[in-house]
């Protein structure tokens, strides 16, 4: 027995020590209160893969993107939430029960297969119209081209999958459940390289199904539409048996399949891809087919616009989403555009819906967010409230506040500051250039330079005052060979500016803002002619964009530290460093351990703190291989150590390392950002207000020190002021509480803004306008006391403020102002008294009070360095203001007196002799009156009464709102107001003097209360205000 | 003997820690949450009255809370050094707001009854909750901003207020209650509130718990709307069984 007890106390012991000291984990929530906000408007949007309505409401609208997750609208397009942020943020397909409109179906993964696609993870379906949503399996499909379900029986669903882009895999075809999606069956599979494109279930007979099936491929430096397993199959048993259909239909080899069928006919038309791209019809049910058309409308990028679609209404009419909209109404012998009168639309068109009730309502999705027509497609509105843009880079300025540049997929470059009065409005964006976007930047020596391209490495600069632009790409001389730029060619400045850097397969550099280069690399990529065939790439259809460019740079990075040292990465795996300008080349690649040849070098981020170390990313999901590839060498490249661990999901675009911590890392990856605070050893998803969105760009802002991410799918985020996060070392979060060094606060003036634009618009987030308390708890405080206090420099409480409590990171804002002044009570209120003036410049103590312990530190004001007030300006302001805050207040005692007077003697009345009520009478109506000259009395809502009360009100504000010199009007104004309040006080003194003294005897005597003034100090210390 | 004392305290102390890392049923929550906050000792409370600040968009007014039995509510906030009334008798809710161009009393509409109701509410929707709401389940345990939780999923009875037509269609509002798994006190409630036919997600954090006569209350509650705070609310004092008259909680007839 007494064995055990022995044996059973240290077992305690060690579960008591282990659950009361075991080591925090660092997760999403150490972070706490940081958060991001957004920043990009909607008025450029970005691709839309996807859209589905509901039938009987079509105001309600699901919109899937291509990389920004999935939005709904209940109001027709007013405004829009997204509702799919915790999951993958790229949509295949959507599509509602119309029978029971709260169940919605969602497949991940874009079927529009361009070179900078996004990957899915799977089917999706809600029941509670996008409150909650479940996986439902199909998880390595990769992408999911249609949902369909079955018209009589909702329980029955068809998912199109076209299976994994990069590489052969099982998992794609055609699958069906029949139990609402707890259980799926593979009712049609070709081989691992054909996937399923398209499907239409016959809308009087749901067992009569029609299947597209799609061979393609893509990698880094090709792409395939088109082979042996594509082409069109029928089921007349609802899947169980197929027929492969070929009646009448291209004899060679096709590629992708589009499908539709009349609501209004049952005429089948099917697009098909082949040596002769053309829309076929069947108005016998797949029997027979006529080829009705092969006009370039029908055969444009296959693998981007492979869709028709019939009008559930009207026969012979049928849409043609492409290049632009198009549309035939004689079942698709002739298209033309709908549009007559309008049709400014962004061109590439992925998805449409078309009204049952009224088919003249259509909802499209562009390259260019979502636009609505209400009359068949002859004119157009957008939808400015979809920020779903897709960025590849990004930068920020110095000015101030800063801009932040950026180019996007399709959606050219755009510039806009990074806070705005009211928002960040989408008049705030400016957009420069051609083409798609990529890298942008200001000159940092001339902010009417922006520096920006288009694919294929077309650098360029314009000038935004004339609207000009100049091309600044380097051209060949005759002892290299042709240049080759990747799709997403890199241009880089190093960080004071003076030199920019551009890859093609050689490394050039500029010394003249891009007039002339030199070149400083001999070829620095594999050269591998087997990836250099691009002039056939596209397969049945050639396409031949650049986006297949290969065997280039991809990534450049001179080291903050020596401007000699410079690291290159290339699209086709290599890594390569200089230490001397460029005159000798160390190509490192080999040294890099378990990295898979020939992977795509995603970033090199040399070290902001020791020219030695260098940190790479590597991406391969265009070979197909997803997994995350992080590395860092303390030795020029020579040794490599992997910065993975289990948590990074998928692959990575961007690692970058703080300019003040090197513990303090941030990783971009396809699903999401990540952070480490320990120098790689563990990273954890930062999640707050960031969803699984692609990050593709970073930079810390030198000045700000703010993190600003360019995303592919929800424009460009920041976060504000990261430098707590630099403290978060490993001791510091197990302790129970710790302050974190927040920046300085720059005292701000007030702004105006904002206008009545409608609710339909996006605005981005200003940062917060408060200084911001941070600290970090272990622990969620739930019991007792838990408040943060202020003391000035002699230690005077000036503020108390609520605390915040959840664990991790909390920011508290301090509004910095005092309590407003006290006014007199009155019918109206004084909007420009409800705001205290700010506190003065300088230190002040901030104490947090958690239960019995309490914890101190420093939080510093300081006046903007860019104020245009001088100091004697600014302290004659303060002198003023606080003249006109003690006024007021000093009129609110003098009322107060005046009306406890005024109360009283009216109450006492009653108690007294007739003789002394009249003098109670007379001394009312004497208070009263004085009380009418000092404040508005009038009832109702716009009196225009103005009294000393309104009058010094409005003065104290106008005051207030200015940070610079008052006007000597203000100034003489005010010095009027005082003489007016002292008048008043004298005239109360008498009256206290003599009346009051009267009255109060004869209440003494009548046993009576006397009436008793307020003192000042008394009235100052009331709490009601 | 001694021996098997010991063995049964250690054992004990085991089945405790082990039964602490079981999931719990809804009744055993409920039971822990009442026993730990007093609730019962609140069924015998016939008046409170709570005193404190509101800080709402960088002002800091002062407030006082009124409730008393049965279901009667009345909360004043000071603005300017004027007064804002809102005031329910059990029957009707009306308010005064100076500066809204009248101080005659106006009736308020159903929403904002709906809050004083549930404020005269004193032991809350979790109590009894078979007669005041139309369903409680318990969701599971979940992580709320890095703090174990239990949520709690709650649906509201529909009413049909006076003046509106019965909708077979209305839903009850529905709110979360996400209770501490350690201590057994809400952290937070988040209501999807149907206001106009609109759905709204209101969320309140509540912290700074504090014994009050045996009662544990929250002496600070933080209102989010959007994922933004609207207001925080900290109170200074509770004062139970204060005497209250009556007359605080009817609407005031109009001076000649």
């Amino acid at each position: 027995m007494k064995k055990i007890v022995i044996l059973i106390v240290p077992l305690l012991l060690i579960y008591f020590l282990t659950s009361s000291q075991n080591n925090i984990k660092i997760d999403h929530n150490t972070v706490g209160a940081i958060t991001a906000r957004h920043i990009v408007p909607a008025n450029m949007s970005g691709r839309i893969s996807a859209l589905d309505a509901v039938d009987e409401n079509p105001n309600i609208l699901y919109v899937g993107s291509a990389g920004g997750g999935l939005w709904k609208t209940i109001n027709g397009g007013t405004t829009f939430k997204p509702i799919f942020d915790e999951y993958t943020q790229s949509i295949g397909d959507v599509r509602i029960d119309q029978k029971n409109p709260e169940t919605v179906w969602v497949g991940t993964g874009e079927p529009w297969t361009r070179n900078s696609v996004s990957v899915g993870t799977g089917l999706y379906k809600t029941t509670d119209a996008g409150e909650t949503w479940k996986l439902v399996g199909l998880e390595n499909t990769e992408r999911i081209a249609k949902i369909i379900i079955d018209p009589d029986n909702s329980d029955i669903v068809y998912v199109a999958a076209l299976g994994h882009l990069w590489g052969p895999n099982d998992e794609r075809g055609l699958y069906k459940t029949v139990d609402g999606g707890k259980t799926w069956e593979k009712i049609l599979f070709v081989d691992e390289n054909t996937g399923c494109s398209d499907i239409a279930v016959d809308p009087f007979h749901s067992n009569i199904i029609y299947a597209g099936m799609w061979e393609f491929r893509r990698s880094a430096h090709y792409f395939n539409s088109g082979g042996k397993g594509s082409g069109l199959y029928k089921s007349r048993d609802g899947g169980k048996t197929w027929e492969k259909l070929t009646n009448d239909l291209p004899k060679g080899e096709s590629g992708r399949i589009a499908l539709s069928i009349s609501p209004a006919d049952s005429t089948v038309y099917a697009l098909i891809e082949s040596e002769k791209t053309a829309l076929y019809r069947s108005k016998d049910k797949g029997k027979s087919w006529e080829m009705i058309n092969k006009s370039r409308v029908v055969n444009e990028r296959p693998f981007y616009f492979s869709k028709i679609v019939a009008d559930p209404v009207k026969k012979n009419r049928v849409y043609k989403p492409g290049f632009f909209m198009s549309v035939s109404d004689n079942g698709g012998k002739h298209f033309r555009n709908p549009a007559i009168e309008g049709g400014a639309i962004h061109p590439d068109v992925h998805a449409l819906y078309i009204g049952t009730k009224d088919n003249n309502l259509l909802y499209i999705g562009t390259d260019g967010g979502v636009f609505v027509s209400r009359d068949k497609g002859n004119t157009w509105s957008m939808f400015r409230n979809l920020p779903v843009s897709q960025f590849y880079h990004v930068s920020a300025d110095m000015q101030k506040p800063y801009k932040v540049y950026g180019g996007l997929q399709d959606n050219n470059t755009w510039y806009g500051p990074s806070e705005s009065p009211a928002g960040i409005s989408n008049a705030d964006w400016k957009k420069v250039g051609l083409g798609d976007g990529f890298y942008a930047y200001a000159d940092m020596h001339d902010p009417n330079i922006v520096y920006w391209q288009w694919q294929g490495g077309q650098f360029a600069k314009a000038n935004i005052k004339t609207g000009e632009f100049k091309s600044i790409k380097p051209y060949k001389d005759e002892t290299v060979e042709d240049l080759r730029f990747n799709w997403d060619a890199p241009i880089i400045f190093s960080k004071d500016g003076k030199r920019i850097y551009a890859g093609s397969q050689y490394l050039y550099i500029s010394e003249d803002k891009g007039n002339s280069w030199k070149r400083i690399s001999d070829d620095l990529t594999t050269n591998d002619p087997e990836r250099q065939k691009q002039e056939t790439t596209g397969g049945l259809t050639l396409d031949n964009s650049t986006a297949e460019n290969h065997c280039a740079i991809i990534t450049i990075n001179e080291s903050p530290l020596d401007k000699n040292i410079i690291w290159a990465g290339t699209d086709d795996g290599n890594i390569q460093v200089t230490k001397d300008g460029g005159k000798t080349w160390k190509n490192v690649t080999a040294n890099i351990s378990d990295l898979p040849a020939k992977t795509w070098c995603s970033y090199v981020e040399p070290s902001n703190h020791n020219k030695n170390v260098c940190y790479a990313t590597f991406d391969g999901h265009k070979s197909g291989d997803m997994n995350p590839y992080v590395f860092k060498t303390e030795d020029y490249g020579n040794t490599w150590i992997s910065l993975v661990d289990e948590n990074i999901p998928t692959y990575c675009h961007i690692i970058k390392e703080d300019i003040e911590s090197s513990n303090l890392l941030f990783l971009g990856t396809e699903f999401g950002l990540y952070t480490s605070v320990n120098g790689g050893k563990n990273w954890s998803r930062f999640k707050s207000k960031i969803p699984k969105v692609s990050i593709r760009d970073m930079v810390i802002h030198p000045r700000e020190h703010d993190l600003i991410l360019g995303t592919h799918g929800r424009g460009i985020l920041i976060i504000d002021d990261i430098s707590p996060l630099r403290n978060l070392t490993s001791e510091l979060i197990n302790s129970d509480f710790a302050f974190l060094k927040s920046e300085k606060y720059i005292i701000k003036g007030n702004r105006f803004g904002g206008n009545f634009g409608g609710d339909d618009e996006f605005t981005g987030s200003n940062p917060r306008e408060a200084a911001i308390i941070t600290y970090y708890l272990k622990k969620r405080h739930v019991f007792g006391d838990m408040y943060i206090e202020i003391y000035d420099k002699d230690n005077n409480l000036i503020d108390k403020l609520p605390a915040g409590k959840r664990r991790g990171v909390n920011r508290v804002p301090w509004h910095i102002r005092m309590k407003p002044p006290k006014v007199p009570a009155s019918p109206q209120l004084i909007g420009f008294a409800m705001l205290g003036p700010t506190f003065a410049p300088g230190k002040y103590k901030v104490k947090v009070i958690k239960g019995s312990k309490s914890y101190e530190t420093e939080i510093e004001l300081i006046l903007d360095p860019d104020s245009p007030h001088s100091e004697s300006d600014r302290k004659l302001r303060h002198v003023t203001l606080m003249k006109a805050y003690n006024l007021l207040e000093h009129l609110a005692f003098i009322d107060k007196q005046i009306t406890d007077i005024s109360e009283q003697t009216l109450k006492l009345k009653s108690e007294v002799s007739k003789k002394n009520a009249k003098k109670l009478q007379v001394l009312h109506n004497k208070t009263d009156k004085l009380h009418k000259t000092l404040v508005a009395v009038k009832k109702g809502w716009i009196t225009g009464e103005e009294k000393l009360r309104e009058k010094l009100g409005e003065l104290y504000g106008f005051i207030l709102f200015y940070r610079g010199r008052p006007t000597n009007s203000q100034i003489d104004g005010l010095n009027l107001f005082e003489k007016e309040l002292k008048n008043i006080e004298e005239e109360l003194k008498i009256l206290t003097e003599k009346d009051l003294v009267q009255i109060n005897k004869f209440l003494t005597k009548a046993n009576l209360k006397e009436i008793k003034l307020i003192s000042k100090e008394e009235f100052l210390k009331e709490g009601n205000n | 003997m001694k021996k098997i004392t010991i063995l049964t305290i250690v054992m004990s102390l085991f089945i405790t820690l082990s039964s602490k890392a079981q999931d719990l049923t809804l009744d055993e929550i409920l039971k822990n949450h009442f026993e730990v906050t007093g609730a019962e000792k609140l069924t015998k409370v016939n008046t409170m009255i709570a005193e404190g600040t509101v800080n709402t968009q960088g002002m800091e007014l002062p407030f006082v809370m009124k409730v008393k039995r049965p279901g009667k509510a009345r909360n004043e906030v000071m603005v300017q050094g004027s007064q804002m009334i809102q005031a329910y008798n059990g029957e009707i809710g009306w308010m005064i707001a100076p500066w809204l161009g009248t101080d005659e009393p106006q009736d308020m509409g159903n929403d904002e009854v709906d809050q004083l109701k549930e404020q005269a509410d004193f032991e809350g929707k979790l109590w009894n909750w078979k007669e005041k709401v139309e369903s409680l389940e318990l969701i599971g345990k979940e992580d709320m901003e890095g703090t174990e939780v239990y949520k709690l999923k709650m649906v509201e009875k529909v009413e049909i207020e006076e003046g509106e037509e019965s909708d077979e269609e209305k839903k009850g509002d529905i709110r979360y209650i996400y209770m501490d798994a350690e201590n057994f006190v809400i952290l937070k409630i988040q209501v999807k509130k149907n206001i106009q036919g609109t759905e709204t997600e209101i969320e309140i954090y509540q912290s700074n718990y504090k014994e009050v006569e045996g009662i544990i209350m929250p002496f600070s509650m933080e209102t989010k709307m959007g994922g933004k705070t609207v207001n925080q609310i900290t109170i200074d004092t509770f004062k139970l069984n204060e005497e209250i008259d009556d007359s605080e909680f009817e609407k005031p007839v109009k001076d000649e």
